[in-house]
């Protein structure tokens, strides 16, 4: 479950569709329903979806939750501005870690730490 | 004769020290209980002052008399199991725990001694704990017998520390992080030497594991003296974090350490971390632009917002807080502060924009929206308002950094004001529900002591103590991180409702159950909260409890 400030990014419907804020309410309808008929067979491609803070699950009840969004004209207008144009170009950049970063660190961790000290890893 | 000298000698001084008055009655209660363990204190040492030279006299006599070496023997295998059964953890330390024997180490710790002076049924609590970690696997039977154990006593520094172990044995990380952390909390006098140091050296394997050297840093250097091991780990953890370290001085601490082999891989790990050079500690050019990125933008913004030539009035701004929300999982407070203004700031820019409501406008008669143009742009500030309290809250942004961005431009932020209202008023309710929720607790714990007082005089028994003490930490905790992320400003809104509670609570445990080291570590922390907040009659108030409970 993620909060609310990132589900709304991530959970927008056009991310959730694949589809651009231009688009019209029959491509809206095909796409819903193309995306319903793969995940119901459990199709690879249909399962994930890009977001612009990475990639994230997509389940038929999304895609549903999605298309009723879009087919209501004023949550739709308020959708379209919280949509990216690019969700590519919005992605944010990896910045490069410093030596010693957390993320250094964890890698660097002591695994064997609590064994080695005599006590059970919890 | 002289021998009989000698003895009564040390007898008289045993007794001396057995039944001599406290070092200073005026100022000690000699109920307290600090008086108390100087006591227990004191009659174990004159003891073991009474067996020790019981054996030389003895010897100088079998000796006087032409004993030969064999009765020397048997006095001094009497001398060493009289000295076992005085301080037992020589016993349980060197032979118990090793072998996993939880009860016996417990039952035998109950003997009390050395260093369980302070706390004894802590302490032998303890010793089991001791020996169910070094099981294999871990026992929920005997984990909970250990745990029924920890209310035979008043709660002191080993029993919390017990408590953490066992938390720790049935895989409870976090709960054993939150108790054996506060053992710090207590008196020091209520806390024996040996539980402090126990509490270090679990929390430094667990830093170390996690690769967390900054922390196995901080505890390696507070001040006290840690085991071995933990010297070896904290130097290990200096090496890892770009600290100079002596290649000789780690070899030499770990030739020092015990478990040698099983510490090898540590030392192989900090030899491997070289010595931070000049060009390593140079900031790299993308990493030099990402913190630039982050300071300069509230000076930069406007040109940045004006140059906006998106075809969505919010494309930018959107972009904006994609990168910012992703950022902020990276960041130190005080640039997560930084990025939060700066994305507030240029939501403020677009909502006020023309180009925005010309363009909602559009949309709404295209699509044939129910709402018009300006309703739609409220309900957008509000959504944003949301988002950034949202962000605000789950980063645990502090708030003063925002406020004291926000003074440095002339321009106020509407968006951000409103983030900063909604997040105080959750931060206050927060306090309100955990003050509420403590509140309750202690009514249900008392009324539950009185009924079973009704059917049993010593019910006190039945109290569990370090159920409330977690209670106590964990309202502490929520208190600590709502005054970090609210400032001064909320800290002084919260601190009086939570004050009550807290109050009453330690006046409860000490009144009715005698737990004054329980009561004294609240009494602490309130004192030094009132004296941070300037409230000196409070502060007064603390400090009185303190000093009666000396």
């Amino acid at each position: 479950m993620e909060p609310p400030h990132i589900a709304r990014i991530t959970q927008n419907p056009f991310h959730v569709l694949g589809l651009r804020p231009g688009c019209s309410r029959a491509e809206l309808e095909r796409a819903g329903q193309t995306l319903l008929d793969m995940l119901a067979v459990d199709m690879r491609d249909a399962r994930e979806y890009m977001t612009p803070l990475g990639p994230r699950a997509r389940t038929a009840e999304l895609v549903r939750h999605a298309m009723a969004e879009l087919r209501e004209p004023t949550r739709r207008v308020v959708h379209e501005l919280w949509a990216s144009r690019d969700q590519a170009a919005a992605a944010p950049r990896q910045p490069r870690t410093s030596p010693l970063s957390d993320d250094d660190a964890e890698r660097d961790g002591w695994h064997g730490g609590f064994r080695a000290l005599g006590w059970r890893t919890p | 004769m002289i021998e009989a000298v000698l003895l009564l000698l040390c007898v008289l001084g045993c007794v001396v020290l057995t039944v001599a008055p406290l070092p200073s009655p005026e100022f000690m209660d000699p109920k307290s209980p600090r008086a108390r363990s100087m006591r227990v204190s004191e009659r174990r040492w004159a003891y073991t002052l009474l067996t020790i030279s019981s054996f030389l006299f003895l010897t100088l006599y079998a000796y006087s008399r032409g004993a030969d070496w064999r009765a020397v023997g048997y006095l001094a295998v009497m001398m060493v199991v009289s000295i076992a059964l005085i301080h037992p953890w020589l016993l349980v330390r060197g032979l118990l725990i090793p072998l996993g024997q939880v009860e016996l180490a417990y039952r035998l710790s109950r003997l009390g001694g050395h260093p369980w002076l302070r706390d004894p049924t802590g302490g032998a609590v303890l010793s089991g704990a001791l020996a169910l970690v070094r099981r294999g696997q871990h026992h929920q039977g005997l984990a909970s017998w250990l745990e029924g154990h920890l209310d035979d006593g008043p709660l002191r520094g080993a029993g919390v520390a017990a408590a953490g172990l066992l938390a720790a044995s049935r895989g409870d990380v976090a709960d054993a992080r939150v108790l054996l952390e506060s053992v710090e909390a207590l008196d020091p006098e209520l806390c024996p030497q040996a539980a402090w140091k126990i509490a270090i050296d679990w929390r430094v394997a667990d830093a170390a594991s996690r690769g967390a050297w900054r922390e196995v840093l901080q505890l390696g250097r507070t001040g006290l003296k840690t085991s071995r091991t933990t010297r070896l780990v904290t130097l290990a953890a200096a090496r890892m974090t770009g600290e100079w370290a002596e290649d000789a001085a780690l070899v030499r601490a770990w030739l020092l350490a015990p478990r040698r082999l099983g510490n090898l891989s540590l030392l192989r790990l900090a030899l491997r971390q070289a010595a931070p050079s000049v060009s390593e500690t140079r900031e790299t050019g993308d990493a030099a632009l990402d913190r630039l990125a982050v300071v300069a933008p509230l000076a930069a913004l406007d040109a940045a917002v004006a140059a906006n030539d998106g075809h969505t009035p919010c494309a930018d701004v959107v972009g904006l807080q994609v990168e910012t929300l992703a950022a902020l999982e990276r960041r130190e407070p005080d640039e997560q502060a930084a990025l939060v203004a700066r994305l507030a700031l240029a939501w403020d820019r677009a909502l006020r924009s023309n180009f925005l409501l010309e363009h909602l406008s559009g949309r709404v008669l295209e699509v044939r929206a129910s709402h018009a143009a300006e309703e739609l742009r409220d309900q957008l500030e509000s959504d944003v308002a949301a988002d950034l309290a949202c962000a605000l809250q789950h980063h645990r942004v502090p708030l003063s950094r925002l406020s004291a961005l926000l003074h440095e431009r002339e321009r106020p932020s509407p968006v951000l004001a409103r983030a900063i209202d909604r997040v105080t008023g959750d931060l206050l309710a927060e306090i309100d529900e955990t003050a509420q929720a403590l509140s309750e607790r202690q009514h249900r714990l008392a009324e539950q002591h009185k009924r079973l007082s009704l059917v049993d005089p010593d019910g006190a028994g039945n109290f569990h103590s370090i159920e409330l003490w977690r209670a106590w930490l964990a309202v502490r905790d929520v208190y600590e991180d709502v005054a970090r992320v609210g400032g001064e400003q909320v800290r002084r809104l919260a601190f009086p409702t939570l004050e009550k509670q807290l109050g009453r609570l330690a006046l409860w445990v000490w009144q009715v159950h005698d737990e004054r080291g329980f009561a004294d570590a609240i009494f602490l922390w309130l004192l030094r909260e009132a004296e941070a907040l300037g409230n000196t009659a409070s502060a007064d108030t603390y400090r009185h409890n303190l000093a009666v409970s000396f």
